[in-house]
């Protein structure tokens, strides 16, 4: 099974040496096709398997293809799909797509996914924890020449790579942070903070993708521009971005802590009791107590003895099939929500650093 | 001349020999104020506005069936614009907005240029060189495109493709 190759306790690209109160993590992907085939929508049928072997023959003789695994989409259970979309290694788009689809997967200290025949031929992404936006681009390039260098991309001097979507050629990179934006939703700020947002050319989604709710305050905030810029001239604009972002959100705490310091450490408290006593825990309810617990944390609220940072792979490793996967049988949805609160409040009182406040 | 389509509105006469029907207005700021000014053809071409009058067909009816014409004509070409290697039909994109393959960013050029500079502010691709940002046309090459574009009224593209110029200048000085 899939999850054998992982490490389903923690997640160790989540939970880097860098950590940061507001970003989970920073992800770097270039879209890219291959000349000689056309895009998803007009490919030929019989081209498709063709596509899929060329690729997988040049990912076959990189450097960092033993480090790694290969699944073809269509070998996978869908059980097993929900748990890399879980992960945030494929999109749900790949998980429905055909049979000559499929992901290279790699990860370590940081966690690469190469997509096949997505809604472009090729999706290579590489993902840090924290804000190491310098530190991905290095290694995502790395690893993107050696690829490169085997395989012919389509390519024009007017638009530069030519991708399926027109929202992504030119560069056919995007970057794209997940944030805890806590103080920005309670402070009632949205509205402006999107706005901001636009005039950085920066977009925002919900913690599972496009059309996904915010769940835990958790959002993607993306760049939406990859023509007439070079890949270091985005990396400087999102570079700005996440300032902005830090800044903003900050603020708002500021503000929240200032205007109904109260009310905010009745809340935290309050989540604390939930997470000691409750019985039963949605997943939806859980990303919310997350969230609160780890505002407390940065807020000082909550005393992490010393340790500033709150481990955010929890926000994923609450999901079912990642709860599921600890267990030998399959649970009901019931008997789940029963077991999510004791994998939490298990969480929290083994974390030296949590027991002040969870003995 | 040909009044019909003034005569059924009220009359205005022209403002320096208030005789004929004024046909053009002229607008002046003189010392930060806006002044009109309504002139007849005569006295509009004496003042030196003849592109002004060019721009003003002499009767409205023939200015709205060159318009509807022109329209139709649009039309017509988007329905039957296609790309050749994949066919898919511009309409398809429009729809979807997902082309079919790498040759379509050639078939459709001159209808996606607004749809690509509404969403990346920009229609040409640069890439990094030492010390700025760098098409990979030649100097000679953008300055042929910057000509078009002013000449087509695409003044976004044409920003873009001044400021990509200024850039190799830079490089080259
Ligand atoms: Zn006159
Ligand atoms: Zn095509």
């Amino acid at each position: 099974m899939i999850w054998d190759n992982y490490n389903n306790e923690s997640i160790p690209w989540l939970r880097g040496p860098v950590q940061d109160s507001i970003f989970l993590s920073t992800r770097i992907r270039f879209a890219r096709n291959l000349t000689g085939y056309n895009f998803k929508s007009r490919i030929y049928p019989s081209d498709l398997e063709q596509l899929y072997k060329t690729i997988k023959k040049a990912l076959e003789n990189t450097s960092f293809y033993s480090l790694g695994k290969l699944y073809q989409t269509s070998r996978l259970l869908s059980f097993e799909k929900k748990y890399l979309i879980e992960r945030h290694l494929i999109s749900s788009d790949l998980s429905r797509a055909g049979k000559y689809s499929g992901a290279f997967i790699y990860e370590s200290d940081s966690a690469l996914s190469i997509l096949i025949n997505e809604e472009d031929h090729l999706r290579i992404s590489q993902v840090f924890s924290s804000t190491q936006l310098e530190d991905c681009y290095i290694k995502l390039s790395k690893l993107y020449q050696e690829l490169a260098g085997k395989l012919d991309y389509a390519y024009s001097s007017r638009w530069g790579y030519l991708t399926a979507c027109p929202t992504n050629c030119g560069t056919g990179m995007r970057v794209s942070f997940l944030c805890h934006l806590p103080g920005i939703v309670s402070a009632d700020e949205f509205e402006g903070f999107q706005k901001g947002l636009t005039a950085m050319d920066l977009s925002l989604r919900g913690f599972y993708g496009e059309g996904s709710q915010a769940y835990g305050n958790i959002f993607q905030i993306y760049s939406n521009k990859s023509l007439g810029l070079s890949e270091k001239a985005l990396l400087k604009s999102t570079g700005q971005g996440l300032e902005f972002i830090r800044e903003k959100e900050f603020e708002a705490r500021e503000k929240l802590k200032s205007k109904s310091f109260f009310q905010l450490e009745d809340a935290v408290w309050r989540t604390v009791g939930i997470i000691k006593y409750a019985r039963a825990i949605s997943s939806t309810d859980a990303l919310r107590f997350l969230s609160t617990l780890w505002l407390g944390y940065s807020l000082g609220i909550l005393n992490s003895s010393g340790h500033k940072s709150f481990p955010p792979d929890l926000f994923i490793l609450v999901q079912p099939v990642h709860l599921q996967l600890l267990l030998e049988e399959p649970l009901s949805a019931r008997e789940m929500d029963v077991f999510r609160a004791q994998f939490i409040r298990k969480q929290f009182r083994d974390e030296t650093w949590y027991r002040e406040q969870f003995d | 001349m040909d009044n019909a389509g003034n005569s059924k509105k009220e009359r205005v006469l022209c403002q320096k020999c208030h005789k004929n029907p004024a046909q053009i207005t002229v607008i002046q700021v003189i010392g930060g104020q806006k002044t009109e000014l309504k002139l007849c053809e005569k006295c509009a071409q004496k003042a030196g506005y003849e592109d002004q009058l060019r721009q003003f067909p002499q009767n409205e009816e023939g200015m709205i069936s060159e318009l509807l014409s022109k329209l139709n004509e649009e039309v017509e070409k988007e329905q039957n614009l296609f790309c050749p290697n994949c066919g898919l039909t511009f309409l398809e994109f429009k729809s979807a907005l997902k082309f079919g393959c790498a040759n379509c960013y050639e078939a459709f050029e001159k209808k996606i240029v607004p749809m690509l500079s509404k969403i990346h502010h920009a229609t040409w691709h640069v890439r990094r060189k030492p010390g700025g940002e760098q098409s990979s046309l030649t100097l000679k090459e953008l300055e042929n495109k910057l000509e078009q574009a002013v000449k087509d009224e695409r003044f976004e593209e044409a920003a873009q493709l001044r400021d990509l110029i200024k850039e190799q200048k830079n490089d080259l000085g």
